[in-house]
């Protein structure tokens, strides 16, 4: 190597330009500081390394030739006028390899914070905006906190096939409690289907327990179980956890008391459901489930042969107090709910009454009932069918005075049915609906109570065995006849009906004919019918190709 | 020598360059039409003035010729370019016509280099080539490769820097913006127009063969700098200052500073390759130099990065200038004329009638309804029926009966379209609906498809498969041959087959082979089908068209 700065290179270097002169000065120094600690090796060394270890480098001397040549042949003042480019690669290189450098998981902890904070102050837009790119990301598709806060985006922005992906990662692969959790909420909290998500909730529960290793959280899911067991009248079950909790619950009176009506120990549900009203003060009435209490307790009195008027006063008081809650709470739909089921529960008890001139206003608070609650509550087929017996002169006598319309046409109505006139109860259930659409949904349940009735007494009329569910079916043809929607609601009891009869051929022909025309909830409902009913007639492929079907639904949770 | 000696009679050569004018300047009016269309190729016209100035003022400073252009290579360009223009003038096709003109101006080269020395006249018939589209969307396909490419790369960088986005497909998402990447970079200023430049610059400042093959390598690698930079500019100004840069009043000035800052990096890459290929001169040599010099490895090296292509040429360079004989002067005229005469012809009827025109009308069509279809195979049901009507134009067909049936589980969808005047892409259709071609053939299988069917299995951004027959007839009923799916021989041929020429010359200009019914099955499902199942549904479709070919051909008689 040798000097950069030499008198003889130096010399030579006057000769030309200024400019060139300073360029070559600046551009020889990294050479001179080598050429500088190339002198301390001395030369002996040097020549001795070379001779000892020489042959090391012989089969690359060619290369390394052409490599010192080509670094002594160059004209740099080309690389000064790439600088451009140079500059550009040497910026994109240098991110690309500190990006690299990262651990994927440090690389994307911005999009996580970011997506955390933006779920915080409810931009859940953002949120699941940024999920996007967080599932893709390797390090993330275990965590838990960030799955769970992507599939709460998804959900709440409307994006379901992301929502779906996700629960189904939590609750298979992650385990998730808090997923489970969170869908047997969601399943609850939709009202679309009434209980027939109870079933699926109370699994998801039942997992998220078991999932579980917090004694606190455990405690309150266990609470919640309960609420869903009462909620779904499994009495029995909710009693058992809440022994196993050693809780004293209020609501365990009115458990109690469910449990014995079905053994038939009257007098042992009405002690147990007098005790619950005795034990509810009027102080809490913003206790959580305070009506419903209220109204179970004085359902089972009513059932297990209670004081009449005692249950009627209770429950004059307890509308009355729920009309006040519903003023300032207009859209509580639970609170709707509660008071059809009380109104129902009045206008069967003022039926019960001695007094058969004030019968006719089991027709106002059926139709109170009826305008009140979103869902027609269950019973209401059944308490229907029950005060059919109303004398049709007192009827008529409260469609003059516009008391209980909607009900005292349908009355008229479900007895022309009955009697084989079906023009009759034709117009009857249209002059109904005009008052009060959901009456359709009542004769809907009156179809399936009059079949399950009829089998129930079967044995006393067994030559007329199997004519209740066609007179039930010609009833709901009646109502197609009626209905807007003849392929939802109707469709549904048409099914239920021929289902109590074990019908499930005809159930298919049923089905099959219509579910290509059906989108929605309905879809998901009949699909799960076509599966039991394939099933049942042992067709398992059918079945499963149908099970495919459902879980392709965009709603499926 | 002199320039005098070298010369032909004047008006032979006037002629037969007026003649050659008066052949291509039409259709390749119409092919320089379509490539204005392009975005990436709109800097044509730039490319046209600037080859034309480089060749002006390189051919009034050159020199007098002293060797000559051997007439085999002008001879064998010349022929060449006659061999293509009947290709292009029978099947009209713009492309192989523009071709044939890089071959004539290949001859007219040969014949300037026999008058005078023009500098790198072969660099400046290189130039020409930049006007020839590569085949089979290739650079489509290199473009959407380029923008993926330096997508990532942003998308890392933006990582990095810690702004949020994602990317979806060719749309790079912020949570307040959506940024297309294709409008960022793909516009006059991409890869084409890049690639042109460097060419540029490679032939004005007359780089050797060696590092003007880099320089177009490394045009490449300026592009994805040119884009790395621009999606990075654009987006930081929306973010940052609200601007942007892709709206009307903006869009030319990006587009503009696009341009100049492709041209800095070009011109950059072209200093870093010379800084790579090039030696600096040496006053002094001292003895470790010259060793080195003179190793193999370094001459080799020596020889490669200087290696002129000039030099190889000037080997095939003949002594004797080209002088065109009279006889030679009038075949050519002849065959020019007649070119012409035939071009004539074919503008003629261009210009009436296109091949959509010999189609039957909407009333005239055999129509065909649910009736023509009998469903008559086991563990298959027909679940619906329907019919639509769309604009006569539309590339999915004016009318289609659809018939949707269930096989397993599976609904399958058997359609009949109509009527379309050629043999109808459908994978073209599916494509524009975001399906993406995963497979396609042309089924054979005796005795179910001695009429080929093609088959196409797509799918979805979603993994959803999508499984597709096709097969035309005519409207007489007669089974059209599906176009080939392989660009190899049976694809020239199909190209070439009688069937296919312009008019007046093609054998199918009646209304009834021009009226194509087109039947189709399309099967979409969440995972792609299994063999068997492709099997059962070939078969079903098999018994369809057939039936709708029968239904056509029975009433079209009857209607006759």
């Amino acid at each position: 190597m040798n000097n950069p700065y030499s008198q003889q290179r130096l010399a030579r270097l006057q000769r030309t330009g200024l400019i060139r002169r300073v360029w070559v000065i600046v551009i020889s120094f990294p050479v001179f500081i080598l050429w500088q600690f190339s002198r301390l090796i001395p030369d002996e060394l040097g020549r001795r390394f070379r001779k000892r270890f020489g042959f090391l480098l012989a089969p690359f001397q060619g290369f390394i030739d052409l490599f010192m040549f080509w670094l002594t042949t160059r004209a740099w003042i080309h690389l000064f006028f790439a600088t451009p480019v140079i500059l550009l690669l040497a910026w994109i290189y240098s991110t690309l390899f500190l990006a690299n450098s990262m651990s994927e998981a440090d690389f994307y902890k911005p999009y996580r914070q970011a997506m955390m904070t933006a779920l915080q102050v409810g931009n859940n837009k953002k949120a699941d905006f940024i999920a996007g790119k967080l599932l893709t990301v390797d390090a993330y598709k275990k965590d838990e906190t960030m799955l769970f806060g992507a599939m709460m985006a998804a959900n709440e922005v409307g994006n379901i096939p992301r929502r779906d992906m996700l629960r189904n990662i939590l609750t298979t692969e992650v385990k998730s409690p808090r997923t489970h959790l969170w869908t047997s909420t969601a399943l609850l909290s939709d009202r679309s289907r009434g209980r027939a998500n109870l079933p699926r909730a109370i699994g998801h529960i039942k997992q998220a327990i078991e999932l579980s290793d917090n004694p606190e959280q455990i405690k309150n899911m266990k609470m919640q179980l309960v609420n869903v067991y009462y909620r779904a009248d499994r009495p029995t079950s909710a009693l058992e956890i809440l022994n196993e909790l050693g809780v004293t619950d209020y609501r365990m009176g009115v458990l109690r008391g469910s449990i014995h009506l079905r053994n038939n120990q009257k007098l042992d549900a009405r002690q147990a459901a007098l005790d619950t009203l005795s034990a509810l003060s009027a102080g809490d009435v913003n206790k959580e489930d305070y009506f419903k209490v209220q109204i179970d307790a004085l359902g089972i009195l009513s059932d297990a042969g209670g004081n009449l008027a005692f249950i009627e006063k209770n429950l004059m008081e307890l509308t009355s107090t729920m009309e006040g809650k519903l003023a300032l709470h207009p859209d509580d739909v639970e609170l709707k709910e509660l008071m059809a089921k009380a109104y129902l529960l009045l206008g069967r008890t003022v039926y019960q009454g001695p007094k058969s001139s004030e019968h006719y206003k089991t027709l106002i608070y059926f139709d109170k009932a009826l305008s009140l609650a979103d869902e027609v509550p269950n019973q209401m087929g059944g308490l229907a069918l029950s005060v059919t017996s109303m004398p049709e002169k007192l009827i008529r006598q409260a469609l003059i005075r516009g008391d209980g319309v909607a009900s005292g046409h349908m009355l008229i109505g479900i007895n022309a049915w009955k009697t084989g006139k079906s023009n009759l109860a034709d117009v009857h259930f249209r002059l109904a609906y005009d008052h009060e659409p959901k009456c359709l949904r009542v004769l809907e349940m009156v179809a399936l109570t009059y079949t399950q009735r009829a089998m129930g007494n079967a044995y006393v009329m067994s030559l007329d065995q199997g004519s209740g569910w066609r007179k039930a079916l010609e009833l709901l043809d009646i109502i197609a006849e009626i209905d807007e929607v003849p392929l939802g609601s109707n469709l549904k009891f048409k099914c239920l009906v021929l289902a109590e009869r074990q019908r499930w051929h005809e159930i298919v022909v049923l089905l099959e004919r219509h579910i290509d025309k059906i989108s929605g909830p309905y879809r998901i409902e009949f699909l799960q019918i076509l599966i039991r009913a394939h099933g049942e007639l042992g067709d398992l492929d059918k079945a499963r190709e149908y099970h495919r079907i459902l879980q392709e639904q965009p709603d499926m949770l | 020598m002199t320039e005098e000696n070298n010369k032909q009679s004047p008006w032979k050569i006037g002629v037969v360059a007026a003649l050659i004018a008066l052949l291509w300047l039409p259709i390749l009016a119409d092919y320089l039409l379509v490539l204005q269309q392009r975005g990436s190729y709109r800097l044509w016209p730039l490319l046209a003035v600037v080859i034309t100035v480089i060749f002006v003022i390189r051919w009034r400073r050159a020199p007098v010729a002293t060797t000559f252009a051997p007439r085999w290579a002008l001879w064998g360009t010349f022929l060449v370019a006659m061999m293509l223009m009947p290709l292009a003038l029978l099947y009209f096709v713009p492309y192989v016509a523009t071709m044939a003109w890089l071959a004539i101006m290949a001859t007219g080269a040969l014949y300037i280099s026999s008058l005078r020395r023009v500098e790198n006249l072969f660099g400046i018939w290189c130039l020409l080539i930049l006007f020839l589209r590569p085949p089979y969307q290739m650079t489509l396909r290199i473009m959407t490769w380029m923008e993926t490419l330096s997508v990532e790369t942003v998308s890392k960088i933006l990582d990095y820097q810690g702004t949020l986005h994602a990317v979806q497909g060719n749309v790079l998402a912020l949570p307040s913006h959506d940024f297309r990447i294709d409008h960022i970079c793909s516009s006059w200023v991409s890869l084409v127009s890049m690639i042109a430049c460097a060419a540029v610059v490679g032939v004005i400042r007359n780089r050797r063969f060696s590092h003007a093959i880099m320089l177009l390598l490394s045009a490449v690698f300026a592009t994805w700098l040119l884009n790395v930079v621009r999606i990075i500019l654009v987006l930081n100004l929306q973010i940052r200052y609200g601007v942007d840069l892709l709206e009307p009043g903006y869009v030319n000035v990006y587009h503009m500073l696009s341009f100049l800052m492709g041209m800095i990096l070009i011109l950059s890459t072209d200093s870093l390759v010379v800084f790579i290929y090039s030696r600096a001169r040496k006053d002094v040599m001292d003895s470790d130099m010259i060793r080195r010099m003179k190793s193999p490895m370094s001459r080799l090296w020596t020889g490669v990065s200087h290696f002129q292509l000039s030099r190889l040429l000037g080997c095939f360079a003949s002594s004797k200038a080209f002088r065109m004989r009279p006889v030679s002067f009038y075949v050519i005229v002849l065959l020019l004329v007649a070119y012409i005469t035939v071009e004539a012809v074919v503008y003629y009827h261009r210009e009436s009638v296109v091949k959509m025109e010999f189609m039957y009308g909407e009333d005239e069509l055999t129509k065909i309804g649910e009736e023509a279809f009998v469903l008559d195979r086991k563990g298959w049901e027909v679940t619906g029926y329907n019919t639509e009507r769309r604009e006569f134009d539309s590339i999915w067909g004016a009318l289609s009966s659809t018939w949707r049936l269930k096989y397993n589980g599976i609904t399958v969808v058997m359609s009949l379209d109509y009527p379309f005047h050629e043999w109808h892409d459908v994978k073209r259709c599916y494509y524009k609906v975001g399906w993406q071609l995963a497979g396609e053939k042309i089924l054979r299988k005796l005795p179910a498809f001695k009429w080929p069917a093609s088959e196409t299995d797509m799918v979805l951004p979603n993994g959803d498969a999508g499984f597709i027959l096709c097969s035309n007839s005519d409207h007489t009923g007669n089974p059209v041959m599906p176009k080939p799916v392989t660009h190899d021989t049976s694809m020239l041929f199909y190209r070439l087959s009688p069937t296919q020429m312009a008019p007046p010359f093609g054998t199918a200009y009646e209304s009834d082979k021009r009226t194509l019914y087109q039947t189709q099955c399309m099967v979409s499902t969440p995972r792609p089908l299994d063999e068997a199942t492709k099997e059962q549904i070939r078969l079903m479709y098999a018994d369809f068209r057939e039936q709708i070919r029968s239904a056509i051909a029975k009433r079209s008689l009857k209607s006759q």
